[in-house]
């Protein structure tokens, strides 16, 4: 029993650890940027005084930012690790097998066609991310497929998906959900709307995950292990494909194409706190939502006044990542 | 009573099963043995539901899985895969998982849970290695673990598919012990052996399987009497009896 506690203890630890790290993050991203403002400034927005220039810097452009961000990071973080764990693939990535692809191609021709309906973009990316997964998950049963397969044919979906994108950009000129700027992914002039409508979505599918900890645990032993142990296989698959589609639909619906959050922090966050779903979850939102924060962050200051976008920067360090990855599979195998 | 009729499976196309007739209860250690591919596994699956059914039903105490129900049939027969993952969970963590079955929606582990689950561990000594993570576990004791999962799962039937994989020989014995007293008392334990010594000593009953059917079931002592190990084996098995009138069975080419 000793021991027991004693791990238990450890990880509750990280996870506080963790918390800070997040809301350190979120103060910075609040407080540093291209113009300067400081301390005083937060307070002063906080006491209700009236805004001078720094005031409203704060409010309407670094405050939804960081919102933007942790909503973003977590939901695709989560994304990745539910992902990562139904189809028992440590190179899935929402990104990578073009769950993300498949939202953002459903929030594109949804604001050419329906311009203002912008509050229900989530609902779309929903439901692109929602068929892209199903397809991906259906594709690999049918044939048997292996997890390099699996991977290779995410490669072949994200380009149909995003040559999509394009056509519906350059004969739409209603489509202004930006089209360059959407396919790399940032945080900059985010829509308020959006934004809310997409939080709401992230939290209440995070709350049903964390909810259903077990199940997804069991899950991840094997379909053969889950289905021995009594699991609806079925019924849990669908539902937990399905909170997948939610979070990275969300995350795609005002942020764009972010790419490799939802690779990188799952693995992070389990190699912090190990695989029990109890404390993987919650690590992997907050890992998400600090890793997303500090590169939007990293983007808007290392050259300021100039701007990199967030997921030009996550590029840089995801996809050396990922090659790290494919080399330690192939050593193992 | 875990009664297999006339059940043919595989996956997708031929069958590797055909046929199938068995009955698996009454506090019985049943060996299942026989040549590589001559099944075994795919019978253990088929009656767990992991693979395709073509034809035939198994039926648990006069009902088939579906009338069951998923959860109620894993509360009453678990079953140990051949092939296991090992992932970041800790040990303690996956043998606590052994008492899945017994939660209802959403499923949040009791107090009563962790309690089986340590004296699982207990029982299989391997209490020290709760907290270490199953992929940094030998194989030895990566068998354990999984072997006290389906302890702490509690059924009356385990199907147990080559336990004795990566166990040393002191461990091999006390598995042989464990099923044993299993046995005693009044659980089902089915395992499919590669070692016809073993099998033949601590068994109840022998099931004898080649090319996806049941060539032969009996005692032990009927089974070597009849031959069937070196027409399905083609190996030669000499039986030796020591001093106490305890026999073992050594093989040897023809």
């Amino acid at each position: 029993m000793i021991f027991m506690e004693q791990n238990k203890r450890k990880i509750r630890i990280r996870l506080l650890i963790l918390s800070a790290v997040l809301l350190a993050t979120a103060a910075a991203g609040v407080l540093f940027g291209a113009v300067k403002t400081e301390v005083r400034d937060v307070l002063a927005l906080l006491a209700g005084e009236e805004c001078g220039a720094q005031g409203r810097i704060l409010l309407y452009v670094r405050l939804p930012r960081v919102a933007g961000a942790l909503v973003a990071g977590a939901g695709l973080a989560l994304s990745g690790t539910i992902i990562q764990m139904i189809l028992d693939n440590p190179l899935a990535g929402p990104n990578i097998i073009g769950v993300n692809a498949g939202a953002g191609f459903a929030v594109v021709s949804a604001s050419a066609l329906f311009p203002r309906a912008y509050a229900w973009y989530p609902a779309a990316a929903f439901g692109g991310a929602f068929l892209t997964v199903l397809f991906v998950y259906l594709f690999g049963r049918r044939t048997g497929s292996s997890k390099i397969t699996l991977v290779l044919s995410g490669v072949a979906i994200n380009s149909i998906l995003n040559s999509a994108s394009d056509v519906v950009h350059t004969i739409s000129e209603e489509s202004l959900v930006a089209g360059s700027a959407f396919k790399i992914g940032g945080l900059a002039g985010i829509s308020m709307p959006v934004l809310k409508a997409a939080a709401i979505a992230v939290f209440a599918a995070a709350l049903v995950t964390f909810l259903f900890r077990n199940e997804l645990e069991i899950f991840a032993q094997g379909e053969e292990m889950a289905k021995a142990l009594g699991l609806p296989v079925a019924f849990y698959r669908f539902l937990f494909l399905a909170l997948a589609a939610v979070l990275s639909g969300a995350a795609v619906s005002f942020a764009g194409l972010i790419g490799f959050v939802g690779l990188i922090v799952p693995h992070m966050a389990r190699l912090f706190v190990g695989g029990e779903c109890r404390y993987l979850l919650p690590a992997s939102a907050m890992a998400g939502a600090a890793f997303l924060t500090f590169c939007d962050l990293a983007g808007r200051t290392l050259f300021a006044p100039y701007e990199i976008p967030a997921g030009i920067i996550l590029s840089f360090l995801g996809a050396p990542f990922f090659l790290w990855l494919l080399i330690r599979r192939k050593r193992n195998s | 009573m875990l009664e297999i009729d006339n059940l043919s499976a595989g996956y997708g196309g031929r069958p590797v099963i055909t046929q199938i007739s068995a009955c698996f209860g009454g506090g019985q250690v049943v060996s299942v043995i026989g040549p590589n591919g001559s099944g075994k596994s795919t019978l253990f699956k088929a009656v767990m539901g992991l693979c395709r059914v073509s034809a035939g039903v198994v039926r648990l105490d006069g009902k088939t899985a579906a009338e069951t129900g998923e959860r109620l049939f894993a509360q009453k027969v678990s079953y140990l895969p051949q092939i296991r993952s090992a992932g970041a969970l800790t040990a303690g963590r996956m043998v606590l998982h052994g008492r899945f079955p017994w939660l209802s929606c959403p499923r949040h582990y009791r107090k009563e849970d962790y309690e089986r689950c340590d004296s699982a561990m207990e029982r299989l000594g391997i209490s020290k290695l709760r907290d270490v993570q199953m992929d940094a576990l030998s194989g030895g004791e990566r068998q354990k673990v999984y072997l006290a999962m389906a302890l702490a799962g509690d059924t009356e039937y385990f199907l147990f598919d080559e336990p004795a994989t990566y166990l040393d020989v002191r461990h091999q014995v006390e598995l042989a012990a464990l099923m044993q007293e299993l046995g005693r008392q009044g659980k089902t334990v089915t395992a499919v052996l590669h070692d016809i010594n073993s099998a033949l000593q601590i068994s109840d009953r022998i099931v004898v399987m080649c090319r996806g059917r049941i060539v032969a079931e009996g005692a032990p002592e009927e089974i070597y009497e009849s031959g069937v190990l070196q027409e399905v084996f083609g190996v030669k098995v000499r039986r030796l009896v020591d001093g106490d009138g305890k026999a073992y069975y050594i093989a040897s080419g023809l």
